[in-house]
């Protein structure tokens, strides 16, 4: 019996083989895990298994929102998500520029030290950071001795108790831990632009502002772009870890986005149902946005990554 | 065909190389050990258990403040004398206790030996995670002597009248219900004795006295020895929110000082009634304001809302923080040469205190051993003869007084006098003899950080207390000039003959009650409750008058309604209720 009538076909089903791997991570990864999501539905408290005993519907979504008080918590973490990752995609621009004036260094040792400097911060732990941060900037940190002993202040500033300030301390840690590494991208968008636009536009007299304005930037704005894109989808998704450890009574209002506030519900009390049910929304306000993007990126530049 | 020979290969060669080894680790190492006891060598003993084969045994432990393989000088005695080998597990150590709790109590296997507080304990019960113990527990030598007291415990356990034994609750005693054995209390205030007595030791009646006392010496040495800033007060905030705790730690544990114990959402007072620690006229507002005041007056460390607990330990055991509350937090300063200098930490008496003390917990003190249900056969006989032994006067005196004839000596009458690597083992982490192991002390000492039997226990070898600090040879020793200036100026031997003389400790009677544990509504307003009690209390520390210090209280009140706040309290009352009943009980 001949299995495959056709060679098409059989080199069809080869094809699909190639990339069963890949749909089987995806599966085993992102959806599977989604079975999760039914401890939203239930009251679910560990050791106890899961029985159908305590199925509770959507209590736990309304729970979130039901009075003023909770109202007011989940609109405040919210906020805070909405303006950190705002701060960050309204300065996505800057590894970008980054990259455009580290490729303009002739001086290859030095631009490559240079990158290398600014790389680095991305493979430090945020505990790692945080440990950092508080012997520069405590007390009796290296910033309040030399203010003191300089005689600009006379008493230690509080740095990382200061509940002003807050968005804007952790865009600059984040802005100095991710800058190089997100600028590795353009970099790669720029050596692949072609030498010969250079070449022309040196032979009409162009300087060197008007190369990067007219060609280099041009010439990876689809990448930053796409880049663009997939941040907004992951919006609501600002990451943990940097607030995680940064956080304290006094900037908690300031610093508690839907990341942290999901894992300070679920771990500091065993609130699983109700922190899946936060997470459950995450998802569903993500998915929303990625389309609007999408949507949006169609009608601007009449190409649509999805 | 050519990969499945080499893997056959290779599997060979490892059943082979690990046979090699635990040839060498089993029984060839106790031909030379210097701490077997023969008697527990024979195959025969308790019911033949077998030991040739060296077993791990897992320790689910909540106590434990490290994670991994027991190593070092207790290690090597377990080895010795059981081929046991232990690997703790520290949910307190693993980065995210919650988690770990979670998927191993999913797995079905928490660990084969389980160390856990009260109520999670009765919910493993429930949910079949925990062996029933009765028999085991009658038929062991040392175990079974504290019978009754692990059946009273256990009768608490729901629907287990009858009280089967499934938790060895820790810490017990073989004293009473109603004793208090110890010399010191929990918390109390204290200062380092010479600046104490170098602006003369001045009356303090209140907590404003103490505050001035504290302005005055931190006034005296702004820096310590090395020239770093000393604070009267130095505060952590990673302790906040443990268990059931919704409040911030550091002002927590000082209510204690004023009578009342803080449990969750109610404070417990020493005299039988109850608050909620949002009362105005309650403890914990009273200390909330002390650390502001003191803040006002520049005593509060400013680095307290951002570091930990370990960088706060640090400038503790550097003399730059100059009031401690912990009877323990001695322990990071005090030496007996320190104190002949009068340079150490003592009581400091304030005379509106009245302190929350509970006696000798003869009962336990709220947390328990237990064998995880999936043990069988010969591990399970292993790991009870292993629990058996700890709480065997042998096993304690590892764990409380550390390595004979190192850690201490026994004079002819056997009674123990401390050496010096005895004092100092633990603080200085010096190293153990090489027949012992070698190592530091305190990386080979017992990382369950736990014990079956408190130290204030009688050791029926000797007489006197586990613990060195009541042995007649320890405290004739340490008779320090601080101690005997002390004395002669308040007329009482030590601090609790002192504050019985005044009237300022009464005793609660110990009671181990287990009480249930959160069910999900209420955990999740506990949650939410304690994240704004917790960041208010120390926003509050830090406010910037008393005014501001007033609203955010009177805001965090109006919040806490909006979170259900009298839910959780109603829940609390209705816990506490039974311990209340049963301290009423013990004291008729």
């Amino acid at each position: 019996m001949k299995l495959f009538q056709n060679k098409k076909k059989k080199k069809s089903i080869i094809e699909f083989l190639y990339i069963l791997p890949f749909l089987i991570l995806i599966a085993v990864f992102a959806y599977y895990p989604l079975y999760g999501w039914v401890y939203a539905f239930f009251d679910y408290r560990p050791p106890q298994p899961l029985t159908m005993d305590n199925f509770v519907g959507l209590k736990w979504f309304q729970s979130l929102v039901s009075n003023p008080v909770k109202t007011k918590q989940i609109v405040n973490v919210v906020t805070n998500t909405l303006v950190m990752s705002g701060i960050t995609v309204t300065t996505s621009w800057l590894p970008m520029l980054f990259a455009v004036f580290l490729n303009e260094i002739k001086c290859i040792p030095f631009r490559k030290a240079v990158q290398t400097v600014t790389t680095i911060p991305n493979f430090i732990s945020w505990v790692l950071v945080y440990s950092v941060a508080f012997n520069i900037f405590n007390n009796t940190g290296v910033v309040n001795q030399v203010f003191v002993s300089l005689g600009i202040i006379d008493k230690p500033i509080q740095f990382l108790q200061a509940s002003e300030h807050v968005w804007l301390t952790q865009w600059l840690w984040l802005t100095w831990k991710n800058l190089g590494w997100a600028a590795i991208m353009y970099i790669a968008a720029i050596t692949s632009i072609d030498e010969e636009l250079f070449e022309a536009a040196k032979v009409d007299g162009a300087t060197r502002m008007q190369m990067i304005r007219y060609i280099t930037i041009p010439s990876i704005l689809p990448t930053y772009f796409v880049l663009l894109m997939l941040s907004i989808a992951s919006f609501l998704t600002n990451g943990m870890e940097q607030y995680y450890v940064f956080q304290n009574a006094f900037n908690k209002e300031k610093i508690q986005v839907l990341d942290l506030y999901v894992f300070n519900l679920a771990m500091g009390s065993g609130s699983y149902s109700v922190a899946t049910a936060l997470s459950i929304l995450k998802s569903m306000i993500s998915l929303i946005l990625l389309s609007l993007a999408n949507g949006i990126s169609k009608l601007v530049r009449g190409e649509s990554f999805l | 065909m050519k990969t499945r020979k080499k893997a056959i290969r290779l599997a060979a060669v490892l059943v082979a190389f690990s046979l090699i080894m635990t040839g060498c680790g089993g029984k060839n190492k106790t031909v030379n050990n210097t701490t077997a006891n023969t008697s527990s060598q024979s195959d025969t003993a308790l019911g033949g258990i077998d030991r040739t084969e060296p077993l791990t045994l897992e320790i689910y432990d909540v106590a434990a403040n490290y994670q991994g393989m027991q190593s070092g000088w207790f290690g090597k005695v377990v080895k010795d004398k059981f081929n046991l080998e232990l690997n703790i597990i520290a949910p307190q150590a693993s980065g995210n206790g919650e988690a770990l709790y979670q998927t191993r109590t999913a797995s079905g296997k928490l660990g084969d030996i389980i160390l856990l507080d009260n109520s999670p304990l009765q919910d493993c019960i429930k949910a079949g995670l925990i062996s029933d113990i009765t028999n085991e527990v009658q038929s062991s030598e040392n175990l079974n002597q504290y019978y009754e007291q692990y059946k009273t415990f256990n009768t608490g356990l729901e629907e287990n009248t009858e009280g089967k034994i499934y938790g060895l609750p820790c810490q017990i005693t073989n004293t009473s219900p109603t004793t208090y054995t110890d010399t010191e209390i929990y918390i109390s205030p204290m200062l380092p004795w010479d600046y104490y007595t170098e602006i003369g030791t001045p009356e303090m009646k209140t907590m404003e006295d103490l505050l001035k006392v504290l302005e005055q010496i931190q006034a005296a040495h702004p820096v310590n020895a090395a020239g770093d800033p000393s604070y009267a007060i130095s505060l952590w905030a990673d302790w906040d929110k443990g268990g059931t705790q919704i409040t911030m730690e550091t002002a927590t544990q000082l209510t204690k000082m004023y009578g009342y114990e803080v449990n969750g959402s109610i404070m417990l007072g020493n005299t039988g009634d109850m608050k909620q620690v949002t009362d105005d006229d309650g403890a914990y507002y009273k200390m909330l304001h002390f650390f502001f005041e003191a803040n006002q007056r520049g005593l509060v460390d400013p680095d307290s809302g951002t570091q930990n607990w370990d960088t706060a330990c640090t400038k503790m055991k550097n003399k730059q923080v100059l009031m401690f509350w912990y009877s323990w937090q001695r322990g990071f300063w005090n030496t007996p040469d320190r104190a002949n200098d009068r340079n150490a930490y003592i009581y400091a008496p304030v005379q509106d205190m009245n302190f929350y003390q509970p006696s000798d917990s003869y009962y336990g003190d709220g947390r328990a051993l237990a064998i995880g249900s999936h043990m069988e056969g010969n591990t399970r006989a292993r790991a009870i003869e292993f629990l058996d032994w700890l709480i065997s006067p042998e096993g304690l005196d590892f764990l409380h007084a550390g390595i004979p004839d190192w850690s201490y000596t026994k004079d002819s009458e056997g009674k123990y006098t401390l050496t010096e690597e005895g004092l100092y083992g633990l603080m200085e982490n010096r190293t153990v003899p090489d027949e012992w192991g070698g190592g530091g002390f305190d990386d080979g000492n017992s990382k369950i950080n736990q014990w079956p039997l408190h130290s204030v226990s009688t050791n029926p070898n000797t007489g006197e207390t586990y613990n060195y600090n009541y042995w007649n040879s320890y405290l004739e020793a340490n008779k320090t000039i601080m101690t005997k200036e002390w004395s002669e100026k308040y007329g009482a031997p030590n601090q609790v003959a002192y504050l019985e003389k005044t009237g300022q400790l009464k005793p609660v009677p110990n009671v181990n009650i287990i009480l249930p544990s959160d069910t999900t509504d209420i955990a999740l307003i506990r949650s939410q409750c304690a994240t704004i009690i917790c960041d208010t209390s120390w926003r509050m520390v830090f406010a910037k008058d008393e005014e501001d210090f007033k609203a955010m209280w009177e805001e965090m009140k109006i919040q806490l309604e909006g979170l259900d706040w009298n839910q959780l309290v109603e829940f609390d009352k209705s816990k506490f209720e039974k311990v209340l009943e049963a301290r009423e009980a013990a004291m008729k």
